[in-house]
């Protein structure tokens, strides 16, 4: 591992901040970085490393900035990209945004964090809860003295003790995304649901917590399995809390929890399900003159389900112009800006199938750069409602001074990369 | 006051001084801190800050801990520039090394090991060794890595201490970062004797402790455990049955070490690897659909690397590969190939129509991968062929420039392989529709290559050959100048009487107007073989092509399936790119820059071949090529230094001298005789080091040298013989196997200084 530095650029290139761990490289060398950027994306060689000399530059993007991370040894690459990330997450959990405005106006705060996430190159805390305890953004004197990071001593690296809360709530929340691409001729390329289980927890002390859900395995394991509806999860990850033994074992997902938000696992499902709003559209192009769309668009679940908030985002040509609209349902609005339009449904039942027309102008004269073809993308979300049909089935707090917490639970599935090709 | 001021001068920096000098500066903390943030903003931006450096080193002794912070890090920017000044706030420095606050004796520890100054190492030593028994975790944590920042100022100082011995007790701590970072200080500290030591014991703590480790620590651990080899099979299934759930942690980081352990414990058990090979392959899919494009990229790359180990394993997943529309370019790009590898009987359908999709795309570079991709896969497999070559016909009619031209490009390689030569009319009939449309000189290039070799089969040929040379005087590019002529010359052969007098006309044309000496050249040289004997010109200039097998796909080379390169920078990068970058260490900047801009681009053998099919003129090009290399080793040579003082025991210079094989051999006869002291002299004023000598007068004379590069670290060993009646010098270099490709510059760095 061990980063040599790590930068921040903005979009043209120039050092908002930097830090230098290590010493061993010339800090000027990130000077050549966006030339280096540009010229590889020229000849479509781009890629998140890139190399000057003997220093190598591994980059993240993130808003219009670049998080530039150097080093000289042939480093484990998706520990440096994590760990890029991470400096992302830590920051924002600080400021909300992180932008080339607010890096500036927390400079100071930056410099005192990337000076306790890493030293000289390698990660030392990096758990923003813990963190907070001892890097504040209020000055302090000190006789008021921050308390220093506790040792890690145990597997609660993540919680420190003494959190204490009036009431004491856990929020739960099942969330699936749904990834669909359906080309041109209306096959579905690819289907997936992505879903994870994020939690919002205000406990006091060192609660043990214990999840149970309607894991088919573990139904099979104990005999359950043609009584009730299982389901069968691929690909779980689980948080750095839960034993990962235990669950290897038994099942059991089991943990003491961070304090605030977090998630706890995410899934993924393979099975094909249909998509849950079909699109259909019929696009008529005249050139130099006009431009029509027809947009079917019908909800493939249950009646008692309801997407809420639907967005159909169709992509028109960038010199349309006088946009004219027709809706069974909604309102369209042409976005100029966005060169699309977004047709939205507030409210959505199942089993429905709604209709949109558009009617452009186009100018005389053809615009000299072609344009790409965007997909229409989709927007919902539906509540009360899992495609997988995963459950909670139980989620169990216990601490050792006995207190009662209440926990809620919800279930949302929405859409993800959601993609229609025209 | 401005807090950015976009011309910094002289009288700023006296305004600012003024402020710093101001007594109620040292009280009115707000005020301080406003200032130290003003002037770091200026260091953040590049301006040179340091002549306020004897102002802040006065601030150092404040008591809020925020403004102490900020002139501790513009105390480690600046004190390399002023060493003298920096000595004066040591005192302040230790003091707070013992002060009562643990975060403050952290934090000056941090910065006194940071100051990066040879002269203070003294001052350092106390508080760091106090620091590595300090009763708060966070001062200890900062005290390791201390030592290792002082180790990189000084190896003597860890020595002198025993810090290595004192490390290693430290493993013990019950912090799991002061562990981890004794780990990564020893890796380093111990780097010329493999780094840190991991034993059973050691190893069996850290595994069964994993758990309680950070994330990041994990990662580390991982890898270092890859030096470890279990005793037994039993203790290998051990390990994996605990480095299995590792497969499911959230930190993709994480995830990558453990497959990599995985894979390494189980190199040797061909049954188990397959296992885990599959294994890999689910975290590695669900990555694909993460929102981190690097990692996606990374997790390509992974993919691509576990195929050419496992084919077969990842081809049902290739829906996973279709691109999305806001993927970055690179992602593209690889899964456009990747989709060429994956590719069944069952999937062709599919990925054909997915790339025909992409061929359109309004990016030029995508559409040129998904052309190349439909080509790669005509040739690979002859099941394939007919799908991707109708797929490329339907393109064409689309009858755009770019892709037409890419279409081209493709027919024209790709036409040479044995089960594309029933497609060889088909794809002529297509010509006529494509000279209208074609620009791109790499097109229009491939577009009239294809007619001077199958054009005896199309009618039309010299008629779409006479409308391009119509556009002569208008073709700016050379390439396509030099293939018309050779075109029309071949074309001539097959078809003299449609094309006797246009031959006529471009002959001339080259010769007496073309301001290009190449295409005039050419021209000429057509025209005396022509002048001299047409039959023999045709033997020579028409010779026929050998159609080609099929090749094994490549992307198998060695160094890209080694199991040392996965989740490493090397694996992204790709072999052969990947030891450039190594060699560039050696090699001067401003070289690599250029190498690194220009990377070879695949096109160029097929254009050289073009224009020069005698097989004579490609021997001429590899001895270009050696001359050029020769070339960079001189480079090579003039980078290479020996560090002037380095210690070695005789101990290990005997066990790296017995495992060591030697990697570079030489005889220098010398003209006349040099007494053995002059050599050892000469080679001691380039570094190196004499071990053993035998004493002078004695026959052969015989000396064990050692020397240590000065960039790379790499430690050199030689034996030197002179036979004093022969008069004969032989050198044997002995170095690490990775690094023998600098022993011929080494090499010659001292027959240079001996001769």
């Amino acid at each position: 591992m061990s980063l040599s530095a790590v930068f921040f650029l903005d979009v043209k290139g120039k050092v908002l901040i930097s830090r230098n761990y290590r010493g061993d490289v010339d800090m000027s060398s990130v000077d050549k970085f966006m030339m280096l950027i540009l010229d590889t994306e020229e000849e479509g060689q781009v890629s998140p490393i890139i190399t000057h000399g003997a220093v190598t530059f591994m980059y993240i993007k993130y808003n219009n900035l670049y998080l530039v991370a150097c080093s000289k040894k042939n480093a484990n690459v998706a520990l440096v990209f994590t760990m890029l990330h991470k400096i992302v997450e830590v920051l924002t959990e600080y400021f909300k945004e992180l932008e080339e405005e607010s890096i500036r106006d927390n400079f100071v705060l930056i410099y005192e964090l990337l000076d306790e996430l890493i030293d000289f190159g390698y990660p030392q805390t990096t758990d923003s809860k813990i963190l907070q305890e001892y890097i504040t953004q209020v000055g302090q004197k000190l006789e008021i003295a921050p308390k220093p990071p506790p040792a890690i001593t145990n597997a609660v690296s993540w919680r420190s003790e003494g959190v204490r809360y009036r009431k004491n709530e856990v929020f739960l929340d099942v969330i699936e995304s749904v990834n669909l691409l359906v080309n041109s001729n209306g096959n579905v390329l690819r289907s997936e649901i992505v879903g994870a289980v994020k939690m919002r927890v205000f406990l006091s002390g060192m609660p043990e917590l214990r999840l149970g859900l309607n894991d088919k395995v573990l139904f099979e394991n104990t005999g359950r399995g043609g009584k009730s509806k299982s389901v069968e999860l691929e690909d779980v990850k689980f948080h750095q809390c839960v034993r990962l033994s235990r669950f290897e074992n038994d099942r059991t997902i089991s943990f003491i929890p961070p304090d605030g938000e977090f998630e706890l696992m995410s899934y993924r499902l393979n099975t094909h399900v249909k998509p849950l709003i079909w699109i259909e559209s019929v696009i008529e192009r005249h050139s130099h003159s006009r431009v029509e769309y027809m947009i079917k668009a019908k909800s493939q679940f249950k009646r008692r389900s309801t997407a809420n908030n639907v967005d159909i985002i169709i992509p028109v040509p960038n010199d349309a112009d006088s946009p004219k609209f027709k809706t069974t349902v909604g309102y369209a609005k042409y976005l100029p800006e966005s060169s699309a339009v977004v047709w939205h449904i507030k409210s959505f039942p199942g089993g429905k199938e709604y209709l949109m027309r558009a009617h452009f102008n186009l100018p005389s004269v053809e615009a000299e750069e072609a344009e790409g073809r965007p997909p229409i993308s989709v927007k919902f979300e539906i509540p009360y409602f899992t495609t997988s049909g995963i459950q909670v089935r139980y989620l169990k707090i216990i601490e050792k001074s006995g207190y009662q917490a209440l926990p809620w639970v919800r279930y949302i599935t929405q859409n993800g990369d959601y993609q229609v090709r025209v | 006051m401005a807090y950015l001021v976009d011309n910094w001068n002289e009288e700023d920096m006296q305004e600012i001084r003024n402020l710093l000098r101001k007594p109620t500066a040292q009280t009115e903390h707000g005020e301080l801190r406003g200032i130290l943030k003003t002037v770091l903003s200026q260091v953040t931006r590049g301006l040179d800050m340091s002549p306020l450096f004897t102002d802040i080193v006065k601030l150092c002794a404040t008591v809020s801990i925020i403004e102490k912070k900020l002139a501790y890090l513009y105390m480690t920017t600046y004190a390399r520039k002023k060493p003298d000044l920096a000595l004066l706030t040591v005192n302040t420095i230790q003091k707070d090394c013992c002060d009562a606050n643990p975060m403050i004796r952290g934090l000056a520890l941090k910065t006194l090991c940071s100051l990066r100054l040879g002269e203070l190492i003294e001052y350092t030593k106390h508080p760091l060794l106090a620091g590595l028994k300090d009763k708060s975790v966070y001062v200890r944590r900062i005290a390791v890595l201390g030592c290792l920042k002082v180790h990189h100022l000084n190896p003597q100082f860890s020595t002198d201490h025993d810090i290595v011995n004192t490390l290693y007790e430290m493993l013990r701590d019950k912090d799991v970062i002061v562990i981890t970072n004794c780990l990564m200080a020893l890796e380093e500290l111990l780097l010329q004797e493999g780094g840190v030591v991991i034993n059973q014991k050691i190893a069996h703590y850290l595994i069964n402790r994993l758990s309680d480790f950070t994330e990041w620590a994990q990662c580390c651990i991982l890898q270092l455990l890859l030096k470890y080899r279990p005793e037994n099979d039993e203790e290998t299934f051990d390990m994996m049955n605990v480095l299995e759930i590792y497969l499911k942690h959230t930190n993709s980081g994480v995830c990558m070490a453990a497959i990599r352990l995985m894979l390494h414990l189980t190199k040797d058990l061909p049954d188990i690897i397959q296992d885990v090979y599959k294994r890999l392959k689910g975290p590695l899919v669900s990555l694909l659909s993460s929102d981190r494009p690097e990692l996606v990229y990374t997790s390509l790359c992974h993919l691509e690397w576990l195929n050419i180990k496992a084919p077969g394993k990842l081809d049902k997943y290739y829906k996973k590969f279709f691109c999305r529309y806001n993927d970055p370019g690179y992602i593209k790009y690889k899964k456009v190939e990747l989709l060429a590898i994956l590719c069944t009987n069952e999937s062709l359908k599919d990925i054909t129509e997915e790339l025909s999709v992409y061929a359109t795309d309004v990016s030029v570079l995508l559409s040129q991968f998904a052309i190349r991709a439909l080509g790669q896969l005509a040739k690979m497999n002859p099941a394939f062929t007919l799908t991707c070559i109708e797929a490329m016909w339907s393109l064409l009619f689309l009858e755009l420039d770019s892709v037409s031209s890419e279409i081209l490009v493709v027919f024209h390689d790709i036409l040479r392989y044995e089960n594309l030569i029933d497609y060889i009319t088909g794809v002529i009939t297509k010509l006529p529709v494509c000279e209208h449309v074609v620009q791109d000189p790499r097109g229009k290039t491939a577009l009239v290559w294809l007619i001077a070799q199958h054009g005896k089969d199309l009618l039309d040929a010299p008629y779409i050959l006479e409308s391009m040379l119509d556009s002569w005087e208008e073709e700016p590019s050379k390439l396509v100048k030099l293939s018309l002529l050779t075109t029309t010359t071949k074309l001539f052969f097959s078809r003299p009487a449609e094309c006797q007098d246009m031959l006529g006309k471009v002959l001339q044309r080259c010769i007496e107007s073309s301001d290009d000496p190449d295409v005039r050249e050419k021209a000429l040289m057509y025209y005396r073989l022509l002048s001299k004997d047409v039959q023999k010109a045709r033997d020579i200039i028409c010779t026929s092509q050998p159609h080609l097998g099929i090749l094994p796909t490549d992307g198998t080379s060695s160094l890209s399936s080694n199991l040392q390169h996965f989740n490493s920078v090397a694996l992204l990068f790709g072999a052969d790119k990947w030891q450039e970058v190594q060699q560039s260490k050696l090699i001067g900047k401003s070289k690599v820059y250029s190498q690194s801009l220009h990377p070879v681009t695949v096109s160029k053998p097929d254009e050289t071949e073009l224009c020069m099919p005698e097989t004579s003129q490609l021997l001429d090009l590899n001895e270009v090529t050696t001359e050029i290399r020769s070339d960079v080793t001189s480079q090579v040579v003039s980078e290479i230094k020996f560090a002037p003082t380095i210690s070695l025991s005789p101990e290990e210079f005997e066990g790296k001298w017995m495992l060591w094989k030697s990697s570079k051999q030489q005889q220098l006869p010398l003209l006349e005789s040099v007494p053995p002291n002059d050599i050892q002299d000469r080679l001691a004023g380039l570094g190196w080091q004499a071990m053993a000598i035998s004493p002078e007068g004695s026959d052969p004379w015989k000396a064990f040298l050692y020397a240590k590069e000065a960039n790379t670290d790499q430690l050199y060993l030689m034996e030197v013989n002179l036979h004093s009646e022969t008069d004969l010098l032989t050198f044997d270099i002995k170095c690490q196997e990775d690094q023998q490709w600098v022993t011929s510059a080494v090499m010659k760095l001292i027959l240079d200084a001996v001769s």
